[in-house]
């Protein structure tokens, strides 16, 4: 249920955005899940893997700093128009501008790129 | 009961020769079938060596658009998603009060007028949590997605 294929990291960054720190278990429970198991667990691991999450002693889940610019960063509108209105043969330099951020830039940004890849994808 | 037995074995007379011809029927499928096969086989073979010796031959490859998965925008005309758009964000407040917002939920809504096709209504969510304008809050009974706006 909790596949990076099904839920976006966003989707998870925001229900802790909100929940402030929290146990696996209730994340499971508030995400919908029948039944608590480790399929939570793994996937936040990860997530803490790449850096965008953390755990304090107590097993509750939090953002990091870092991920806390992700949630936080508000797509300005008008970008995200002109964005929708280029015409789709100029998106390949728009691809290859998030290629280089991915190679160059912060690794977690980079790890959220290619989740999204994934995601968007289904590959 | 003599007599049933003898319209049943008369039934039986007459039916037997139907029986034999739909035998033969039978018979004749699976041989053309068993035809039909080899010869797509065949042709299959020869194609793909037709195709070997000269490429220029061959159809260009058909691109799956969307990864495949069926989520054609083109299918939602862009009007369309800017209403519904502009409808989330004068209800952003409500629905993030709220569960969320759920295909079903908002075809059973008589105040929602943006689309009215529950087909519809699932691919702009889709494309909307796709591009971070919605986020799944919880999955419910049966896996229905319910959405928040980011």
């Amino acid at each position: 249920m909790f596949s990076i294929r099904e839920f976006r990291d966003l989707d998870i960054l925001v229900k802790l955005r909100e929940s402030g720190p929290i146990l696996s278990r209730d994340l499971a429970s508030e995400l919908g899940a029948d039944e608590y198991g480790s399929v939570i667990g793994r996937r936040l691991g990860w997530m803490r893997h790449y850096g965008m999450l953390e755990r304090n002693d107590g097993s509750l889940w939090s953002l990091t700093d870092a991920g806390k610019r992700v949630v936080f960063a508000r797509k300005r509108a008008a970008l995200m128009q002109e964005l929708g209105e280029l015409p789709e043969e100029e998106l390949i330099e728009v691809m290859a501008e998030v290629c280089a951020r991915y190679r160059l830039g912060n690794p977690m940004i980079a790890t959220m790129l290619r989740r999204e890849f994934v995601f968007g994808t289904q590959r | 009961m003599e007599y049933v037995d003898l319209l049943k074995g008369e039934l039986h007379d007459l039916v037997q020769p139907l029986s034999l011809k739909l035998t033969q029927l039978e018979t004749r499928i699976e041989e053309t079938e068993a035809e039909l096969h080899e010869l797509r086989a065949l042709k299959n073979s020869l194609t793909s060596v037709v195709y070997k010796l000269d490429p220029s031959l061959a159809p260009p490859p058909q691109i799956k658009r969307n990864g495949g998965r069926g989520k054609n925008e083109g299918q939602i005309s862009q009007a369309k998603l800017n209403e519904f758009m502009d409808w989330l964000n004068r209800n952003r407040d409500q629905i993030n009060a709220g569960v969320g917002i759920y295909a079903s939920g908002l075809l059973d809504d008589p105040d929602f007028t943006v689309i009215r096709n529950g087909s519809s209504i699932s691919k702009a969510l889709a494309l909307f949590h796709e591009r971070g304008i919605l986020v799944i809050d919880s999955v419910g009974a049966g896996g229905r997605k319910n959405f928040k706006v980011v």
